[in-house]
């Protein structure tokens, strides 16, 4: 694709208090100020929020970016897919420059979630999920709870082991200026941490946070730069337990993964630095295995040998993932992008993990329903 | 005795039919009656239950006697995974694990 990350912007995440568009105005100006003098006007812009109106009780959102930006008159697009709405804005923007319908596209991701109590935020975020698992009273958590219990089992692991995620993502965190959470922790704090959803306790939880990102695309210059290599997406059933189960996994991230390499002209072991969709522990584990970066059952091995350390053959989450960033539901897919970005720049500062020239970004989406790979490369463009 | 919906497609079976047609391939759905035996997969209490529910809320994925996994209440104490039993259908529309013992 013939597509470029000109600049980015990304607040800090936490409970702030700004509102959304507030949040969303201060990651879209950092971008702005961080581009070239000649890219500084969008002349399109894309705003992901998953779930704006429930949790921040605001609609219209790209006329109010479009005003807190003093840019009026700009056209634009809203996405929604639920907690990978950021990967979808990002893929939307860069589909809209690779198409020459657009020369420079800013997107924006927002969303803030501690306005709300967290019964009603979970409320709201429960609404991603099918018909009948609303019905049953089903949540993201307990969702997330049933699904890591079939993969546990299936692999004869413990949930004890998954804390081995938590403690290296926190880890990773402590670099991370931007992070809700930058502190580290131990298996022992994680696994008596208090229960959410048994046996998912809250340090195997993403938090609820509040925060923005922004990215402006561009066409490439003839300058070395980071571009877009490759992307995919794919929807799945809605009801899990109806899903077909092998691998057990996310079937949706396995496609969005193979179109990704397909287009990226890739294969998983050019990939150098990852981030990765750990709202849950466990989930980290089957990203991994769904992105090919080991087998099935893998995961857990595959961490605990250190392969997706800072120093290890494949980077994985080095900004602390969502778990250590926190998870302002439509945000986490556009900053993962982000620190991707940074990374293949070379300007991570704590959390530069070597010098990667391929990465990658993943998403799911509600409970596996809408997930979104992302490749980025740093190369000469002609 | 309880009553999916299983695709003339693919196999897919879902618990209900209000989707009218298999989100996997299109296909209609033709009910099938189960008697609703099957051992637990995987289950969870919520420690805070969700709005509009009492505590404690929890939930099991069940393994079905020709049926596949199905999601349901369990409202007689959390149910250990492996542990058999049957799933009834109350009149709300949800299943409900009701554990053997
Ligand atoms: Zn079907």
């Amino acid at each position: 694709m013939s597509v470029a990350i000109a600049s980015t912007g990304l607040t800090k995440f936490g409970r702030r208090n700004e509102g959304l568009i507030e949040l969303l105005v201060e990651a879209g100006r950092e971008a702005l100020e961080g581009a070239p003098a000649s890219a500084r006007r969008p002349d399109c812009v894309v705003v992901g929020s998953m779930a704006a109106g429930a949790l921040a009780g605001l609609e219209s959102l790209v006329p109010r970016v479009a005003n807190g930006l003093g840019l009026a008159g700009l056209p634009g697009w809203r996405v929604e897919s639920a907690s990978a709405t950021g990967a979808g804005a990002f893929q939307l923007g860069a589909h809209l420059v690779a198409s020459s319908a657009f020369e420079r596209v800013l997107v924006l991701a927002g969303e803030k979630m501690t306005a709300q109590a967290t019964g009603s935020t979970t409320t709201a975020l429960a609404r991603s999920l099918s018909a009948n698992e609303v019905r049953h009273g089903a949540t993201m958590p307990s969702m997330a709870s049933l699904l890591s219990q079939l993969y546990l089992a299936r692999y004869h692991l413990s949930i004890e082991d998954v804390a081995e995620v938590t403690v290296r993502n926190r880890a990773c965190a402590q670099g991370n200026p931007k992070a809700q959470f930058p502190s580290a922790v131990t298996a022992a704090q994680v696994n008596e941490s208090r229960m959410v959803s048994s046996p998912l306790r809250l340090l195997h939880v993403s938090a609820i946070s509040d925060g923005a990102g922004a990215v402006l695309l561009t066409r490439p210059s003839s300058r070395e730069s980071v571009v877009v290599r490759g992307m995919g997406q794919a929807t799945d059933v809605l009801e899990v337990a109806s899903r077909p189960m092998e691998p057990l996994g996310f079937r949706a991230t396995r496609q969005a993964a193979r179109a990704a390499y397909d287009q990226a002209g890739v294969g998983r072991k050019e990939v150098q630095t990852s981030e990765v969709h750990d709202a849950f522990a466990p989930f980290q584990l089957i990203d991994l295995e769904d992105l090919g970066f080991c087998g099935p059952g893998e995961g857990l091995a595959w961490t605990r040998a250190g392969r997706g350390d800072p120093n290890g053959v494949l980077p994985v989450n080095p900004s602390g993932g969502l778990l250590g960033r926190g998870h302002p539901v439509g945000v986490s897919g556009l900053a993962q992008i982000i620190e991707v970005d940074r990374q293949l720049r070379g300007e991570a500062g704590r959390m530069q993990a070597g010098s990667p020239r391929v990465g990658l970004a993943q998403s799911v989406g509600g409970l596996g329903s809408h997930n979104f790979v992302t490749i980025l490369g740093r190369e000469q463009s002609a | 005795m309880i009553t999916v919906f299983v695709c003339s497609g693919c196999g897919l079976h879902f618990p209900s039919d209000e989707i009218r047609r298999c989100p996997e391939c299109g296909g209609t759905l033709s009910a099938k009656e189960l008697e609703g035996r099957g051992r637990v997969a995987a289950a969870t209490e919520l420690s805070v239950p969700p709005e509009g529910w009492a505590a404690p809320h929890r939930l099991v994925l069940a393994q079905v006697d020709g049926g596949g996994l199905l999601l349901a209440l369990a409202t007689s104490g959390t149910p250990e995974v492996g542990s058999t039993g049957r799933l009834v259908r109350r009149p709300e529309g949800q299943l409900s694990w009701q554990g053997d013992g």
